[in-house]
Parts: C-alpha cells; sequence; structure tokens
C-alpha cells in the first residue's frame, strides 16, 4: 500500500474531472495566459480557481496544500478537477507519481487497516488546521520526509522475533538499540563497549583462556558503592537473594575482579581504559538504578549481554579452583546463551506508531525492549499493530 | 477535564512575558521563535506522542537556527559552510562539497537540538575542533583548530598558550594562508551565539477531576510555578503532566475518571515528582487544634491522606512510579476551599539526550 507524504490527500489521478462552465472556463484560461506579471498570473489564478472550485461539501474533497502561493489565510476545498485547471499545476507536487511516499508492508498474517484511516488517523491525524503533512518519524529517523517503507506488524509477532531479556522493571527511556544476541536492549555505554569488544573479540578470549595467571591473584576489596551497586544488580537478577548469601556474593565478587584484569590486561592495549574510568548516570547510560564505578558498572554488563564469555571461563577455571565454579553456575543458572550468529547483532529501537482496539489500549507498554511508540492510535482492529519505521535497516534480513 | 483558557489565564498571570500556547497553534506554528519562555498547555492524553511533538519542536529547520536573513544564526552558519565549501571543493569536488554542505547543516541542526547552541563551535560535535600537537614543550601547549570534513580535516591555525593561562576557542590563533575568510566567518558565527538567546519550551499536560475554579488558588498557583522554576536549569524542552485530583468520599458521580488512553499517557511519567497535599476547610487538620498546630506532619497522618490514597487507587495511580515523589503540603489557610485536594507534578520522558553520553542513540547501530 502507498501513501503519500507530502499530500493532504491521497491524489494519483485526475482522469474523472467535473463539467465546467466552458465560456467562463475559457475567458479566465485566457486571463491566465495574458499575465504578463507574476502578480497579474496570481491574481488570474486565484479567479479561475475560485471559478472551478467546488461550493459544496463532500469528504472527498481535501485543502489546498499551497495556500500561501494564493494568499490564503484559510486553506479552500478543492477536488482533483479544482487542481487539473490550478494555474500552478506543474509547480505543485500534488498528484505527481513520484512524489515521496511510504509503502506500507505486512509482516504477518494481519488485518491491514485501510489507506484512509491509515493516512487520515495514524499517520497525518488532523491535530491542526495545518494543511501541510509532517511526517510523524520527523526527528526519528534521518530519512523522515522520504520515500520509503514502513512495516506493519503485530505487537504478539514483533515480540516473537525480538524477545525480552531485560529485568523486568528496568527504565528503557534511555535506551538506544536492542541487541540480538542477548535479546535485550542496549544503553549508550553497550554500545561502546560493544563496539570496543567486536574489534578485540579475539584477544578477549584469547585473554581469558588465560585463566590460571589470575588464580591466586589477590584483590583489593571493591568500595562500598560498588559493591552496593553489584549487589543491587545479582538480587535483581537472581544471582544471590537478597537475603545475604555471603559466600556467593564473594564468588561473584572474585570473578569481577578477574573479569576487569582482563578488560585491562596488556593484550588489549587499554581500549576499555577511558570507559572503565567514565562517570555514568543510573538509569541514562546504564540501565542500572544505582551506579558504581565505571569498572563495575562495565563488567556486570559483559556478563549479561556476552555470558556464553562469562560461562566459558568458569568452565575452564573450574578445572582448578571446582568450588568457585560450582557456586558461580549455580548463581547464574537463570542466564542463557544467545543463539545469534549473524554479523551485526546490535540494532536500533525502532520508532512506532500503534494502533490499538480501545479494549486493549490498557496493555500496550510505550516504552518497549526493541521499539519506542511515539504515538497511540485508537482503531478497532482485532489485536494490536505496531507501525514501524525500520531507520534504514533492512527489516526482511533482521526479521 | 481540561480548560486552556483557565490554564492559560493562570500562567499569564505568574508569567506575563511568556507566550502561551495550545496543541493547535503549537503545530500550526511550531517554528516560532518565542522572546522568552514558551508555555504550550494540551490535555493529558496528548502526552502520549509527546516524544513525537518535542522532535518536531526540536528538529525544525527554522526553531534551530531563526529565519534565513541577514544577520540570523542561519546567516551566520551558512556563511562558515560556504566559505568551507570552497576550500573543500578544491579537493573533494563541487559535487562532494555540496553534499558535504548539506550533511553539515543538518548536523548543525541536531547539534542545537540536542546540545544548544553553544555545541555548534564547542563540544563532541561541533563543527571546529581543537586538537592537541605533538610538540608540546614543558611551558606551553601547541594546538590546532580543524574543521573536519569526511576523513580529512582543514587546518585553519595553531596557536600555543602558556601552561596556567587561559584562552577562548576562536582567541590568539595565527591564521594559515587562504584560511582568514572561514576564520572571520567563524569568529562572527561565535558572536552570534553568544549574543542569541535559545528560548526554552515548557510543555504542560493537565487533568483535572473538576473544574480549576474549584481547586484552592494558592494551591494551582504554587503547582504551576513550581513547574517553571524547578526546570529552569534542564534541558531546551521540558514535558511536564500535571494531574487534579480531588477527594471523593461520597463517590461523586460529577468528577471525571482517567480513561485508556490517560492512564496510558501516565506511564511517561517519571519517578521522583511532586505530590502537592491541599486539605480542605473541614478536614480534622484544620477543626481538631491539636492537628492545626502540628502541621504539616499531622497531615501526613490524617483521614484526609487515607481518603486521598483510596482516590488514587480508583483513579488506577496508586502503584505507577508517579508516586513515588516528594511531598509537599500546601500551607495557606487564607484561601481554603471546600474540597480537599492534591496535585501529582511529574516530569515526563520526551526521548532528548541531553544529558546522556550518546546523542541521537537510536539511529546508531554497529
Amino acid at each position: 500500500m502507498k501513501i503519500q507524504i507530502s499530500e493532504s490527500t491521497d491524489v494519483e489521478s485526475f482522469d474523472n474531472v467535473r463539467v465546467i462552465d466552458e465560456s467562463g472556463l475559457n475567458r479566465l484560461l485566457l486571463n491566465l495566459l495574458s499575465a504578463d506579471s507574476d502578480e497579474d498570473y496570481k491574481l488570474s489564478s486565484i479567479e479561475l480557481r475560485e471559478f472551478v472550485r467546488p461550493k459544496d461539501e463532500n469528504e472527498d474533497y481535501y485543502k489546498c496544500i499551497n495556500p500561501d502561493w494564493f494568499d490564503d489565510k484559510v486553506p479552500p476545498e478543492v477536488d482533483n478537477t479544482t487542481c487539473s485547471f490550478c494555474g500552478y499545476r506543474t509547480k505543485c507536487l500534488i498528484g505527481v507519481e513520484d512524489n515521496d511516499h511510504f509503502e506500507i508492508i505486512k509482516i504477518g498474517d494481519i488485518q491491514i487497516p485501510s489507506s484512509k484511516i491509515l493516512q487520515q488517523k495514524v499517520l497525518f491525524p488532523k491535530k491542526s488546521t495545518s494543511s501541510i503533512n509532517m511526517d510523524p518519524f520527523f526527528g526519528f529517523s534521518s530519512r523522515a520526509g522520504k520515500t520509503r517503507n514502513l512495516f506493519l506488524i503485530s505487537q504478539e509477532n514483533f515480540d516473537g522475533f525480538f524477545p525480552n531479556n531485560n529485568l523486568r522493571n528496568v527504565n528503557y527511556n534511555a535506551s538506544i538499540g536492542y541487541d540480538r544476541y542477548s535479546n535485550s536492549s542496549i544503553w549508550p555505554i553497550d554500545l561502546r563497549f560493544l563496539q570496543i569488544y567486536e574489534q578485540m573479540k579475539n584477544d578477549i578470549k584469547t585473554e581469558l583462556t588465560n585463566y590460571v595467571k589470575y588464580v591466586g591473584v589477590v584483590h583489593s576489596d571493591f568500595t562500598h558503592q560498588d559493591k552496593k551497586a553489584l549487589r543491587n544488580i545479582a538480587v535483581q537478577k537472581g544471582w544471590i537473594d537478597d537475603k545475604g548469601a555471603t559466600t556467593r556474593f564473594d564468588d561473584l565478587q572474585l570473578l569481577c575482579h578477574r573479569l576487569i584484569s582482563v578488560l585491562q590486561s596488556d593484550r588489549i592495549h587499554g581500549k576499555f581504559d577511558s570507559l572503565l574510568n567514565l562517570h555514568m548516570t543510573p538509569d541514562l547510560d546504564i540501565p542500572l538504578s544505582i551506579s558504581g564505578s565505571g569498572f563495575i558498572n562495565l563488567v556486570t554488563r559483559w556478563i549479561e549481554l556476552r555470558f556464553s564469555d562469562i560461562l566459558e571461563y568458569i568452565e575452564q577455571f573450574g578445572k582448578i579452583e571446582p568450588e568457585h565454579a560450582t557456586a558461580l553456575k549455580e548463581s547464574f543458572h537463570n542466564e542463557s546463551i544467545g543463539n545469534y550468529s549473524g554479523k551485526i547483532s546490535v540494532i536500533p529501537r525502532f520508532p512506532a506508531i500503534a494502533i490499538a482496539p480501545s479494549s486493549k489500549i490498557k496493555n500496550i507498554n510505550l516504552e518497549q525492549a526493541a521499539c519506542r511508540i511515539i504515538d497511540v492510535v485508537e482503531h478497532e482492529c482485532s489485536e494490536v499493530l505496531l507501525l514501524i519505521d525500520p531507520l534504514g535497516i533492512d527489516m526482511y534480513g533482521v526479521m | 477535564m481540561f480548560e486552556f483558557d483557565e490554564y492559560a489565564e493562570i500562567f499569564q498571570e505568574l508569567f506575563p512575558s511568556s507566550s502561551i500556547f495550545d496543541s493547535a497553534s503549537v503545530i500550526d506554528n511550531g517554528n516560532i521563535i518565542s522572546d522568552s519562555r514558551s508555555i504550550v498547555i494540551s490535555p493529558l492524553n496528548e502526552l502520549i506522542f509527546a516524544p513525537k511533538t518535542a522532535k518536531q519542536y526540536l528538529h525544525s529547520a527554522n526553531r534551530s537556527l531563526g529565519n534565513n536573513e541577514n544577520f540570523s544564526l542561519d546567516f551566520f552558519v551558512r556563511h562558515v559552510l560556504d566559505e568551507a565549501m570552497k576550500i573543500i571543493s578544491r579537493d573533494i569536488g563541487g559535487k562532494g562539497a555540496k553534499e558535504w554542505r548539506i550533511d553539515t547543516f543538518n548536523l548543525v541542526k541536531n547539534i542545537i537540538a540536542v546540545d544548544d547552541l553553544f555545541g555548534i563551535l564547542d563540544g563532541e560535535y561541533s563543527l571546529i575542533k581543537i586538537e592537541k600537537l605533538a610538540d608540546d614543550s614543558a611551558f606551553e601547549i601547541s594546538e590546532s583548530l580543524e574543521l573536519p570534513y569526511g576523513k580529512k580535516r582543514l587546518v585553519i591555525g595553531q596557536r600555543k598558550t602558556r601552561y596556567g593561562e587561559s584562552c577562548d576557542n576562536l582567541e590568539n590563533w595565527q591564521i594559515n594562508k587562504d584560511m582568514e575568510e572561514i576564520f572571520g566567518s567563524l569568529v562572527k558565527l561565535n558572536d552570534r551565539i553568544f549574543q542569541s538567546s535559545n528560548p526554552k519550551r515548557f510543555h504542560f499536560f493537565v487533568w483535572s477531576d473538576q473544574p480549576i475554579s474549584r481547586f484552592q488558588k494558592s494551591l494551582v498557583k504554587q503547582v504551576f510555578r513550581d513547574s517553571i522554576y524547578s526546570n529552569q536549569n534542564t534541558g531546551n524542552y521540558v514535558a511536564k503532566a500535571l494531574i487534579f485530583i480531588s477527594k471523593d468520599d461520597k463517590h461523586s458521580t460529577n468528577l471525571e475518571t482517567l480513561n485508556s488512553m490517560e492512564r496510558l499517557a501516565i506511564s511517561r511519567g517519571k519517578k521522583a515528582g511532586r505530590i502537592y497535599l491541599s486539605p480542605g476547610k473541614h478536614e480534622d487538620v484544620f477543626t481538631d487544634d491539636n492537628l492545626r498546630y502540628n502541621r504539616p506532619n499531622s497531615v501526613f497522618d490524617s483521614a484526609y491522606i487515607e481518603q486521598m490514597v483510596s482516590r488514587t487507587k480508583l483513579l488506577g495511580l496508586f502503584d505507577s512510579k508517579v508516586m513515588q515523589s516528594e511531598r509537599v503540603v500546601i500551607e495557606s489557610t487564607n484561601d481554603l476551599v471546600e474540597n480537599s485536594a492534591m496535585v501529582i507534578s511529574v516530569g515526563c520522558w520526551i526521548g532528548t539526550w541531553a544529558k546522556s553520553l550518546e546523542i541521537d542513540g537510536e539511529q546508531v547501530i554497529i
């Protein structure tokens, strides 16, 4: 389904024109042809349009999209016939075939709302008297205002494509993307971490296999704030229980010390140093409500985002420290390893408009793991639908 | 219930120099730049699409750069880009330079939307970069003023600054040959930025369960005043939900309830806002002398609080994060009204990134 962006209504052809009084029309067209100044031409165009435009009311009529060309304070209602005789026909974008448009593509077996509903209620709701359609994704997509595909998918189907492994009460507001490997949202620091991680992946894995060199190293104690932050995330994730579990927490601290040592090892050439020393704002740069130092924040995010590394490491040092490894494996029994094997695991959180029947509005989450809802439109369809701007991502490839 | 004229009148009285808009006029005149702050008042359900409204305002071209007239900010930015384009085109050709100019102009709009005007020439994403040169001596710092284009940079000039001395971004430069014009345009742009005022927009999403005139006047004024003053130092666009709730011990049918869209809208609210408590003249905190003298502490243990809690439960708000807010008791006894009430005032997330380490993160992929 194709929907024009820059028009107030969808006019695709001018085949069916009304019959106009020929004698009056000829005179006005002659005036237009004989105009010898821009001002003269404009006045003739105004007269011509006034003569041709319909005077009754009809829901098929639409507002002129260039009222300023005619000095209109309020754009008048016009129809196809008016536009076909307009003095500025060749300049106007209305009805131009290659005008910028949305191609609405449905994913899955859903009933797609009519183009009129999509145009008038979903994409360009008349919340003002303005005759200009503003791309609803303006400010969210660098392609706003330009021809592109929008995808319509049911919320249920979307949740199937993008499962959510985030903590239940996480605040998604500042989340910037979705990691398909860990099936969870990512925050600004995560993105920077993953960018460096991807570059240094092989070195990190090699360093993790050097587990023996970390065994027996005495670490200084974490600060009170770091312990507080670690305990907070560990309890929320179920790595330790909320009653204290001192031994298990000690094992977790030991693991974090060793993972920090890996990130700071010579093999990594200080690539993570600037991140490790960064001040991070809770709920904004990281998903944690309590922030520790950059070291503890980064390591806990590493555990969550790339758990396979951690599990592999635990397996290896378990050969010489079985009691620590067993305790940690028990702590992490709820964690799962992602099976995503594609090249790019991180995608943006897509902006979406939700279309929902009134009975299901209460179930909508405005901020979701893989999308942010920027508007909700009430429409009596059978299920909640999401109209997504893919932000230039190949959705066929993703889905 | 939403009464634009009533709210606008109160805001106008409190902030006479502010421009006040309703939702429709904001959409029609989205690019108008007010001389001072602008206040937009909308019904609560419109908070659902607040991120869309905010982005349209923050990223609209005219709002960002002013009109394309002589001596507007737009004029000075274009001047810098035109001068740079002349030199860049010698390297990458006219077509490439033109594309760079279009992209960079759009970048400036985004910088302003996120970092304010000062971000144009100063900050992580600014048009110019000041790089330290490797030949630092023990006594001075050598720097280079550069304008990046693609993977290359125009080197505009160099300077040396003694340790301990400070100089502004565009001070003390030895300008390279052919770079005088572009440097001159940067200085003019810098001056224009410092002369510009970038107005702040406050967008309030208001709901009340009965006409606002029935709430204690000092309560309404304090809520509106605090909503402006408590957000003076935040970003360029502030969105707040203001929810006026009356006590309803008789289960009156005259009071409105929140519909599903309004409840959904409230989920945009952040925690740690403010709850204003305003007991009416017949509450025990005024009729009982002991409680009266022990205000405001006695308010928190009064029957009034219990009834307000059950009212928020009825409205479906009690478990919402907007209830996790600081409590403020309205102390004025001069204008007590019959109806006890409370107000929830809470900041709302609109998807701007001024405080984050990342800019426009939605479009970042690796």
